[in-house]
């Protein structure tokens, strides 16, 4: 899997470039923070973008097919730091213009995109870390959004300890967030072990596709508005 | 254990009681005669039967000795029912040293008869109820319970054929007769784990799966309504009953998986037993007297199996890790007299069953072929159902722990955590 995310994060990258135009996808010396939070909304969206599809009509019932390493063609264009600045949504209001609902549609992508963990851990290692960054000012600016984290593991292991390891890994995300600021109230965790895979194979690189924590909003999705 | 040694001795006293006597009322106290060599297992000849669904009756009958794996059955294709004076002269020369004669009486009972060849009489005669529909479930677990009652006549032991064992198939709960007939989605539930027996049979508590996560549900079977145990915040997995049958224990949490117990009866909240500190701590399984609960741990690290009494106390681990050849064990089941604990260890990147006795703690792996996990004790505590990929996908399998015999239960789908029944038709009073 690493591999694969890799692949989507290059092309994430680039199409946050071209998007950005002259603005660089990764941090440089002198972008205000605004631009920083506007660069890394587009990186994210479209990182998520290939994992969006499947993410955004996850069936409950049965597994969602492994998310396509191509990524979904017209990424939303994510608006300019100008206009986002420009926004005077108040948080709790949804978006109003036409562009305050792309860059929505790119915050709610990224809250959504899963993130992976190595085999029988549920610590988060640096690069899911900056997933979850790019949840954060999301979470912060949207305080009636409620998620679900679900903990998921590889079909290895005893099914009970799976669904057990798979609690851990959800609440180590939620951890992850309530340190950074987000209200305990505003996330639940639960876990599936290993009963819904991604993936149905048997090697190795299912197994690090399946071993993920996956994100949904439970409340106040409607109010959903990118971060200033 | 012992008993099983004293097999030949215990079987002669069966086989020599006299025909009015009650086999359970005096065996484990008379020792009288050898009829049988040390270690091997008598003939038994289950004649042909007389009266309606008797051909059924027959194999029934033949396969519930054969598969209790205590006596070798000796039943030729065809032949009439015996008619006339018994020749146990000629039962004796093909190796029969006991004699089963069943017949369906005209009131519709299932009358029942047991020779013993060497001594050249009728030393049992029993009459069974047939409740049912004839060929149905319950006609079918009718015969179960006689064939557990002329193993006990035969050996000492009563069988273990009037049981079913639960397991999961796609999330569905599924129950089979122990001999693989009757399998069929148990109605009415949601996405189903993990299922437990209550010790009455009629009660099996469940982990149902939702979208909003992992719930403990305990399942009246035969009136059909379910009820959710309070939960705990975050994931709610693997409920047990104890044997007393008066309380749950299941793990549940959010930020560690502990262990919690709560009263079978009411509405109490679930109380904390275990304190895991963040680990894992779940599968729990009951001592026989209800009063410990050996369960699967990772506070160390990695998953060791671990015994703790019920109120939390005198926390102890079970399974050492002297080598590294096996760094995870895990899934426990207590034996019903308590000796052994099984549990699952891995191997080879896949799992074995092992067991481990309580007294020296002493282990013995049962399992080689493929990956084997899971297992959970028949009544009989001799043999066990488990979850083994050796036919290339997981399916439930019987083993006799004793001989090693084993045999696939499931053969469609995918099956997995299979639960062992208890005895379903309480013995002939």
């Amino acid at each position: 899997m690493t591999q694969t995310y890799r692949t989507v994060s290059t092309r994430a990258l680039l199409v946050a470039s071209l998007a950005l135009g002259a603005c660089r996808a990764k941090p440089t010396p002198s972008p205000t923070p605004q631009q920083q939070a506007a660069a890394r909304a587009a990186q994210d969206s479209a990182a998520a973008a290939a994992a969006a599809a499947a993410a955004a009509k996850r069936a409950v019932e049965t597994p969602a097919p492994a998310p396509q390493p191509t990524p979904a063609p017209a990424a939303p264009a994510p608006a300019p730091a100008t206009r986002a600045t420009a926004t005077s949504a108040v948080a709790g209001t949804g978006p109003v213009t036409a562009d305050e609902r792309r860059a929505a549609e790119s915050a709610r992508t990224a809250l959504l995109e899963r993130i992976y963990f190595a085999y029988d851990a549920d610590e988060i290692s640096a690069d899911q870390r900056a997933v979850l960054d790019a949840k954060l000012p999301i979470l912060l600016a949207n305080p009636r959004v409620h998620i679900r984290i679900t903990g998921h593991t590889d079909e290895r292991g005893a099914d009970e300890y799976n669904l057990a390891l798979g609690q851990r890994r959800a609440a180590g995300v939620k951890r992850y967030f309530t340190a950074r600021g987000v209200g305990e109230d505003r996330i639940e965790t639960v876990s599936f072990g290993r009963e819904r895979p991604l993936t149905a194979g048997h090697d190795e690189d299912s197994w690090a596709k399946n071993r993920r924590g996956e994100f949904e909003i439970v409340a106040g999705s409607e109010t959903l508005r990118a971060p200033r | 254990m012992t008993l099983r040694r004293l097999l030949p001795v215990v079987l002669a006293a069966a086989i020599l009681l006299p025909a009015t006597g009650r086999a359970q009322d005096t065996t484990r106290s008379v020792r009288i005669g050898l009829t049988y060599a040390s270690g091997t297992r008598p003939g038994v000849f289950v004649s042909p039967v007389s009266g309606t669904h008797a051909d059924t009756i027959r194999a029934i009958l033949s396969r519930d000795l054969e598969y209790g794996d205590r006596v070798s059955v000796i039943a030729p294709d065809g032949g009439d029912p015996p008619a006339g004076a018994i020749n146990y002269g000629l039962f004796g020369q093909i190796g029969a040293a006991a004699l089963v004669q069943a017949s369906m009486t005209p009131a519709g009972l299932l009358h029942v008869v047991l020779h013993d060849v060497s001594a050249a009489r009728v030393i049992n005669v029993a009459d069974f109820p047939m409740p049912g529909p004839a060929l149905g479930p319950e006609w079918r677990m009718a015969v179960h319970a006689a064939s557990d009652e002329v193993e006990y006549w035969i050996t000492g032991q009563r069988g273990l054929s009037a049981t079913r064992i639960l397991f999961v198939r796609n999330q569905k709960m599924w129950s089979v007769d122990y001999d693989g007939a009757n399998a069929a989605v148990v109605p009415g539930l949601g996405a189903a784990l993990s299922p437990a027996w209550h010790p009455s049979g009629r009660y099996v508590a469940y982990c149902e799966m939702a979208a909003d996560g992992t719930h403990i549900v305990i399942r009246d079977l035969v009136a059909g309504t379910s009820r959710q145990v309070a939960r705990v915040g975050g994931t709610n997995i693997s409920p047990v009953f104890s044997p007393d049958g008066k309380t749950l224990v299941f793990a549940g949490g959010e930020d560690g998986i502990d262990l919690f117990s709560a009263p079978v009866v009411g509405n109490d909240p679930p109380i904390r037993v275990t304190v895991g500190r963040g680990s894992q701590n779940m599968s729990p399984t009951f001592s026989p007297d209800s009063r410990r609960v050996a369960f699967t741990s990772n506070r160390l690290g990695h998953a060791e199996v671990y015994i703790t009494d019920v109120d939390g106390t005198n926390v102890d681990l079970l399974t050492t890790t002297v080598t590294e050849r096996n760094p995870y064990r895990s899934n426990p089941d207590w034996s019903h007299d308590g000796r052994r604990i099984a549990y699952q260890a891995q191997a080879d990147g896949g799992f074995q069953v092992m067991t481990i006795s309580l007294r020296d703690r002493l282990t013995s792996q049962l399992t080689s072929d493929g990956s084997n996990e899971d297992p959970s004790w028949g009544p009989d505590d001799r043999h066990m159902v488990f979850t083994s990929n050796r036919s290339g996908e997981n399916q439930i399998w019987v083993l006799d722990t004793e001989t090693f015999r084993s045999r696939q239960l499931t053969r469609v789908g995918s099956a997995r955590m299979s639960s062992w029944s208890p005895r379903l038709v309480s013995p002939k009073q």
